[in-house]
């Protein structure tokens, strides 16, 4: 399989999150447990973090919660959708 | 390449040196040959290596993943015309780099060598839900798009480890078909479709070249409708008994213009007359069929007469492409009971009928065949 037909798919270690956290400016806010999930509104921690969607200049985090997991990719495509209808 | 270190060895060349090259030769072949068998291996490697360095950690994973993934891709691509993308893992803010995320684009947090099952399950969903069909998506319904993805995504992970499937079925799967019976029907209707198995060959294709066609005027409830018909036609397909000349083997679509042909009639081809299934699949052609699967026996003498079959449809259509020929155990059904066979089927392309930006209006209404 040729290089140029791969998809791109960005990931952190966890062994980077608390340095990525910081230059975020979430680290503190999580840590007084400030940060919410994007979709289910649970608390966020360093241990239940999914993924991160940067948004509007901003940057959401979504829990390892399986429903919140499925709420991201029905979101992302009926963004994709949307923009392709445009 | 026993001659090759016979005459070297007589030669006078050193047998360390010989067996040094020959390993070196062995190995060169194999990562050429299985890229992905290569890759996991390497990534077996560096888990070993992570337990005393914590930086091998991220050779693990980011192989790990793409080995499986992929490995899944290359199969889908060999069942299939399409050429559907692999994927490559890249890591983010490493050392302390720099941050550059784009807009829109999510960033998978992966966990470390004890969450492995996690980290792929996740990963695995991601690549079905947003690299694989991914143009085609865009004219689905969403139980159509969910479903495809939870199939394809339990079809990956059922490719390497029972345990997987089960855990993706607990938290993804089951509460998701629980609170949709059309999603529930969709899947049964896949897995009809995969147990005779054209859900790559012919389903995932019928999507891919969906997804490579532009509609000016956004026909997109039309588009689902079909889509619906299709699966419904596959499906009904999938489950007619050996002899049943009932079933419609023909799919009439607006969009999507494919028929599937049977061609395994034991008397036509012990008189070796192939005109009949000829006729039936020119048929298809003139009247502006995009695809025509032919479909029987992969027994060695029905192989023979489909071939015959196929070259005097080219030699009558040249415009027509043999794009794929298949081998595969498929099911079929003799009174209701099913058997696995050897099944034969063969892509015919109809590159005249083929058009890419389409104006409903313009479509002519399809004839049948």
């Amino acid at each position: 399989m040729l290089d140029e037909n791969k998809e791109q798919i960005n990931t952190v270690h966890e062994n980077d999150l608390a340095s990525i956290l910081l230059k975020l400016g979430l680290k503190e806010k999580i840590e007084k447990k400030e940060v919410k999930c994007k979709f289910c509104k649970t608390e966020i921690s360093f241990e239940n973090i999914y993924s991160f969607l940067p948004e509007s200049g901003s940057v959401n985090i979504i829990c390892d919660n399986p429903s919140c997991i499925m709420e991201l990719m029905k979101y992302l495509s009926e963004k994709d959708k949307t923009k392709s209808e445009a | 390449m026993q001659f090759l270190i016979d005459l070297l060895t007589k030669l006078g060349f050193g047998g360390t040196f010989i067996s040094g090259a020959v390993f070196a030769t062995v190995v060169i072949l194999f990562i050429f040959r299985y890229p992905e068998k290569f890759e996991k291996w390497l990534s077996i490697i560096a888990r070993l290596i992570s337990k005393v360095w914590g930086g091998a950690s991220y050779f693990a994973i980011k192989h790990d993943l793409q080995s499986k993934i992929n490995s899944f891709v290359k199969n889908i691509n060999i069942n299939t015309t399409a050429n559907f993308p692999g994927v490559s893992i890249k890591w983010s803010g490493r050392d302390n780099e720099e941050l550059i995320w784009e807009e829109g684009k999510i960033v998978l947090v992966m966990r470390d060598r004890n969450n492995q099952s996690k980290n792929f399950v996740h990963a695995a969903y991601f690549f079905t839900s947003e690299v694989l069909l991914r143009k085609s998506k865009k004219h689905l319904s969403r139980t159509q798009k969910l479903s495809i993805d939870l199939f394809a995504t339990q079809k990956i992970l059922e490719k390497e480890s029972s345990n997987l499937v089960e855990q993706f079925i607990k938290d993804y799967f089951s509460p998701e078909v629980e609170k949709s019976d059309d999603l529930k029907n969709f899947i049964k209707q896949y897995i009809s479709v995969d147990k005779v198995g054209i859900f790559f060959p012919i389903l995932v294709q019928e999507l891919s070249y969906l997804g490579n066609k532009i509609f000016l005027d956004k026909p997109n409830a039309e588009i689902i409708e079909e889509v619906k018909s299709l699966i419904n036609f596959l499906e009904s397909f999938s489950k007619r008994n050996v002899g049943d000349m009932q079933t419609q083997d023909t799919f009439t679509g607006k969009y999507m213009r494919s028929a599937i042909k049977i061609v395994a009639s034991k008397n036509a081809r012990e008189r070796g007359d192939i005109n009949p299934h000829k006729e039936r699949v020119g048929e298809c052609l003139k009247n502006g069929f995009e695809n025509v699967y032919m479909i029987g026996s992969g027994r060695f003498l029905n192989k023979i007469f489909m071939n015959k079959v196929l070259d005097a449809i080219k030699s009558d259509h040249p415009e027509v492409e043999n794009v794929k020929t298949y081998n595969f155990k498929g099911l079929i059904y003799q009174n209701s009971i099913p058997k696995k066979v050897d099944t034969y089927l063969v892509h015919l392309r109809n590159s005249e009928a083929v058009r890419y930006i389409l104006n409903t209006k313009d479509l002519d209404p399809q004839k049948a065949c």
